[in-house]
């Protein structure tokens, strides 16, 4: 293929490995985490935002977004309220409102509420809040981007079976709202009660009661086509990873007391986490070895996907370095009181972690709701009002039922 | 000889093998140990709690833990009928979820993974508080920090549902449920709240609820009381335990029944027999002994 | 769709070059002033009675020279001692001030970031002790404790000590009594030029442990280092005097002190040796040998310019791109209703 029919390809609209995108953003976290300069964490903000966009799909889960925004909000207000009630005497500086100190009874851990409140006292408040906002919502881009069903798709093959069970959960999981819906149709026509405690048992009892013999059908379907058919591992591999397993949870108990127990030797803590972990990684990979398995049209990494990561992984980069050079500016000084300034490194990592906005390709213009069925033209029988302007699916079930 | 009928007094839809219960067990207490830091902290300026890297380094390991441990359950293979209900009850734990009108890592509905962990037994309990806590997070885009952490959490909240007596039932049954229930919520909320008490109450000046790495044990969870009060966490633990309450004496012997039948049509721990087929000679139509009907027949008789 | 493909490549264009534009722009933007002593608050050199607290800044392994500076009238806290004498200060980003992390912009960002407390390994080191006595390592937090009025407040750079072995203050912390007859300053200009050999090391008696001060020398502290009086720093005019300005460049290091703070002190620049003396400006040495300045030469360049131009940069780029994902957000919106 030429270099612009291959291009042009690239850019045709697809899903993004999910993996992808939770590398963008934890690069980007990396980067929040590094400074508490308000200028570049909101700029950090609103490229996050931005990628979001134009590259998120139309899954309801993509709009969650806004719900991560404010959580960010609350956050950054937590954390300024708690300077302001919790700040009696703390710093001196501008002083923004005087308000009277209110000592609370010993029995309350002898705080004073209030006090004077002061300007570089409540900066530093929403400087912290707003770093710990802005990573909270980079995660919320991942989420907001990377698609579930994909990631279920990566699950290593030790949690094999978990992650059937919660792709199963995922599938379920609106039917059962249209199962609940269908249920309380049915009683309205039989003219039965709508509140109270009687209607919720005798709405949510048949739907639990029809979810398990589904269940139990969908179980026997998965026998039929061949599911749980597992390797034999002789009984040393399962003495090895047991033994692996043990040796690395214990390295990880001792890892998290040398890391919280200053006395322990720093090496300690350093060596035995890790340790412990890469140990217990090795009985985990041993284990999966057990499933015996082949993926229908496996996910692979693409030009775009690591390009995507790449941006987020050198965004993060980028700031770590400057960190490490020329700090000053990711530090603004609250005393004395100092605009905060941007220099360029960091700029140029803004840049390099928004480029996903126009690397990533496309997304796909209209993806069906998961688990719904597209919406099918059945002819309605009678002229009825028009349907409402309810979600595809359940319309489109609607008509049929009717 | 048909194979013994199971018996759905006990059902065990995922079993826990001596191995599998160590593993957990170690498991559990690292867990706790990523919960409590707060308490345990050293002061010194060289611990990890000082430098504010423990929450960061806990939120990496405390997924891997918690991979291991599922890894290990389900290391004797999980049968298709018990990775089914754990689906569709994962899916109805987490289409309750957000009835409960919270926010990310706070509000959970558990009066279903009680009484599913009360019918299915202990590891089960486990499994599903995981799983479910994961669909919901990916329903609901709310995979975080706080996800490993909250799973963990109400894993174990299963868990202790499948150790409770067993040989209890009726009336008693419910009444030890609804008190379970009670106590899994304020629990749960002690270890989330404890979660992310570092993260939200840092008041400079080292007064007020924030805490003070090294100060004794006590003075640390008087502080952390003082911080659940103020920002009213308290009222929303007590809140989620008066549903819990309600719920499970409602609606409780209802679902327990469709739960417990359930279980008796799964047979989980129904041994599996392979039985020699005793030969079936088929029985045709009764045979005249005329040639033309022989012919006839041989004509219309089924494949066999 | 050729169209839309110029469309976008334009956007593009136009997207990367404002973001590109404040690299530029940063490149002819003057640096910020250097934060540094503010003379508008304390007065240099000791208190010269007890009516007030001496703040003592070392900065060791950091490099500069001590600053000491007193803090008039009565403090609450050891914090508010030191904003009073004028000392630049950076607390933690979690504790507010509560922490001290940097003093006159050391250590810088570099090496720490000042968003949580600073490692046992490089830290500042709070000591206190009263007129006379001996420095004592501080017990409590800078907000925790109230100075009395008369005594010393210490800060010394701790690097890479254990907890027994954090290093005091070099300058001892007595105030001098004050001497009635004036000195004649012209005796003691400084020569900025004076070479560091003529002040023999022997000469230099070592740098005493806190308080051991050789007593009986009435002024410990203040004089200039003139190549005449080499040897008798003992009658050296005391601080806050008529002092002349101390030529910290010929700062003769006391043998203990790593040698590193005598080329860190000329690199430092904040000493410019020729300064013109000015009353006012003591510094001196101590007969341990520590150099110590009254910091009026550190004072804060003028400032106060406004917004600078990178956050003004800042915020228009912030607005580019919250009016670009808002434009998305409505287009797609509206694309999406269109097909419904």
């Amino acid at each position: 293929m030429t270099v612009a029919a291959r291009f042009a390809a690239g850019r045709l609209p697809r899903t993004v490995h999910p993996g992808a995108w939770w590398l963008w953003a934890l690069g980007l976290a990396t980067a929040a985490s590094r400074t508490t300069n308000p200028l570049l964490l909101a700029l950090i903000l609103a490229v996050a935002g931005y990628v979001v966009a134009n590259r998120r799909s139309d899954a309801p889960w993509a709009l969650a977004f806004r719900m991560y925004l404010f959580l960010g909000l609350f956050i950054i207000m937590m954390r300024v309220l708690f300077r302001i009630l919790f700040g009696a005497g703390a710093a001196s500086g501008h002083v923004l409102l005087d308000l009277p100190e209110l000592p609370l009874p010993a029995w309350a851990a002898g705080i004073h509420l209030f006090g004077p409140v002061v300007l570089e006292h409540v900066l530093g408040g929403f400087y912290d809040g707003l770093r710990l906002a802005t990573m909270i919502v980079c995660l919320g881009a991942a989420n907001a981007l990377a698609s579930p069903k994909r990631m279920l798709k990566a699950v290593p093959a030790a949690l094999y079976e978990v992650g059937a069970a919660v792709v199963v959960a995922l599938s379920v999981a609106p039917q059962l709202v249209e199962s609940v819906q269908r249920v309380r149709r049915a009683r309205r026509l039989r003219g039965g009660a709508q509140r109270g405690m009687r209607a919720l048992r005798s709405i949510a009892i048949p739907v639990l009661q029809d979810a398990l013999d589904r269940s139990l059908a969908l179980a026997a379907a998965m026998d039929s086509r061949g599911y749980g058919r597992n390797r034999h591992l002789p009984r040393s591999i399962r003495l090895l990873t047991g033994m692996l397993t043990l040796v690395g949870l214990i390295g990880v108990c001792v890892g998290v007391y040398a890391l919280l127990d200053g006395s322990a030797p720093r090496y300690l803590g350093a060596t035995m986490l890790p340790g412990g972990i890469v140990i217990a990684g090795i009985g985990f990979v041993l284990t999966g070895r057990r499933i015996d398995r082949s993926v229908y049209l496996p996910d692979r990494w693409r030009s775009a996907e690591f390009a995507v990561a790449g941006c987020g992984v050198g965004a993060g980069a980028l700031v770590h370095l400057t960190s490490r050079i020329d700090a000053g500016n990711l530090y603004p000084s609250l005393s004395p009181l100092a605009w905060p300034e941007l220099a360029p490194l960091p700029v140029l990592a803004l840049v390099v972690g928004v480029l996903p906005a126009w690397l990533a390709p496309p997304p796909l213009p209209d993806t069906p709701r998961f688990g719904a069925t597209a919406p099918v033209p059945v002819p309605s029988v009678q002229p009825g009002p028009a349907p409402r302007p309810a979600a595809t699916g359940s319309a489109g079930k609607e008509r049929s039922v009717r | 000889m048909s194979p013994p009928a199971p018996s759905t007094r006990h059902t065990s839809a995922i079993r826990i093998t001596p191995r599998t219960a160590l593993v957990l067990t170690i498991a559990s207490i690292a867990g706790l140990a990523m919960f409590l830091w707060p308490l345990f902290a050293s002061p010194s300026p060289e611990s990890a709690a000082h430098s504010g890297d423990a929450p960061l380094i806990f939120a990496v390991t405390l997924p891997f833990v918690v991979a291991v441990v599922l890894a290990e359950m389900t290391s004797g293979g999980l049968d298709s009928k018990a990775l089914a209900m754990l689906g569709v009850l994962s899916a109805i734990n987490a289409a309750l979820r957000p009835l409960g009108a919270g926010t990310a890592g706070i509000e959970t509905v558990f009066f279903m993974l009680v009484l599913a962990g009360r019918v299915f037994g202990p590891g089960f309990g486990f499994v599903l508080g995981c799983t479910s806590l994961f669909a919901s997070a990916l329903l609901t885009a709310g995979v975080g920090p706080w996800l490993p952490f909250q799973m963990l959490a109400s894993a174990w909240v299963g868990l202790g549902a499948g150790l409770l007596p067993k040989r209890v039932r009726g009336r008693r049954e419910i009444v030890m449920l609804a008190c379970y229930g009670v106590f899994s919520a304020y629990a749960f909320g002690f270890l989330l709240n404890m979660w992310f008490w570092p993260f939200l109450a840092d008041a400079p000046g080292m007064v007020g609820p924030a805490f003070v790495p090294g100060d004794a044990v006590l003075d640390n969870l008087h502080r952390f009381f003082v911080f659940t009060v103020l920002t009213s966490t308290f009222g929303w633990d007590t809140g989620r335990a008066i549903t819990n309450c309600v719920a499970i004496v409602l609606v409780g012997p209802a679902v327990l029944a469709a739960l417990r039948r359930a279980a008796r049509k799964a047979a989980f721990e129904a041994p599996i027999v392979f039985e020699p087929v005793e030969r079936v000679e088929p029985v045709g139509p009764p045979q005249p002994a005329t040639a033309t009907e022989t012919e006839t027949e041989t004509a219309h008789q089924p494949c066999a | 769709m050729i169209a839309a493909h110029r469309a976008r490549i334009a956007r593009l264009a136009a997207a990367l070059a404002i973001l590109v534009l404040p690299a530029t722009a940063q490149l002819t933007v003057t640096a910020p002033a250097a934060r540094a002593v503010d003379t508008g608050k304390g007065t240099p050199g000791f208190c010269p009675d007890g009516n007030g607290v001496t703040v003592i800044v070392d900065f060791q392994e950091l490099g500069g020279t001590t600053i000491v500076r007193c803090a008039p009238g009565e403090q609450a806290t050891g914090l508010a001692a030191l904003k009073n004498a004028g000392m630049q200060i950076t607390g933690v980003a979690r504790w507010g001030e509560a922490f001290i992390c940097r003093v006159e912009g050391k250590p810088g960002a570099n090496s720490e970031p000042c968003i949580d407390t600073p490692p046992a390994s490089a830290y500042w080191s709070y000591w206190h002790a009263l007129n006379g006595g001996s420095w004592t390592y501080s017990q409590w937090g800078v907000l925790n404790r109230k100075p009395p009025i008369g005594s010393f407040e210490g800060w010394s750079f701790s690097k890479d000590k254990t907890e027994t072995s954090n290093p005091p203050p070099r300058v001892a912390p007595t105030r001098p009594t004050p001497k009635p007859t004036p000195n004649a300053p012209e005796s003691e200009r400084p020569k900025p030029e004076q070479p560091k050999p003529e002040q023999p090391g022997p000469e230099q008696p070592k740098p005493q442990p806190p308080g051991s001060d050789p007593a009986g020398n009435p002024p410990p502290a203040g004089g200039t280092d003139t190549p005449d009086t080499t040897g008798s720093r003992s009658v050296d005019p005391l601080a806050p005097g008529p002092g002349v300005a101390g030529n910290p460049m010929e700062a003769e290091p006391p043998p203990a002190a790593p040698p590193v703070v005598d080329p860190s002190t000329t690199a430092t620049g904040t000493q410019p040796g020729a300064g013109p003396p000015a009353a006012g400006q003591p510094s001196g040495t101590t007969p341990a040998g520590a150099t110590w300045t009254g910091g009026e030469e550190l004072a804060r360049t003028g400032e106060d310019s406004g917004i600078p131009i990178t956050t003004l940069i800042g915020i228009a780029l912030l607005a580019a791109l919250c009016a670009g994902a808002a434009f998305t957000v409505v287009r797609r919106r509206r694309a999406t209703s269109a097909v419904r």
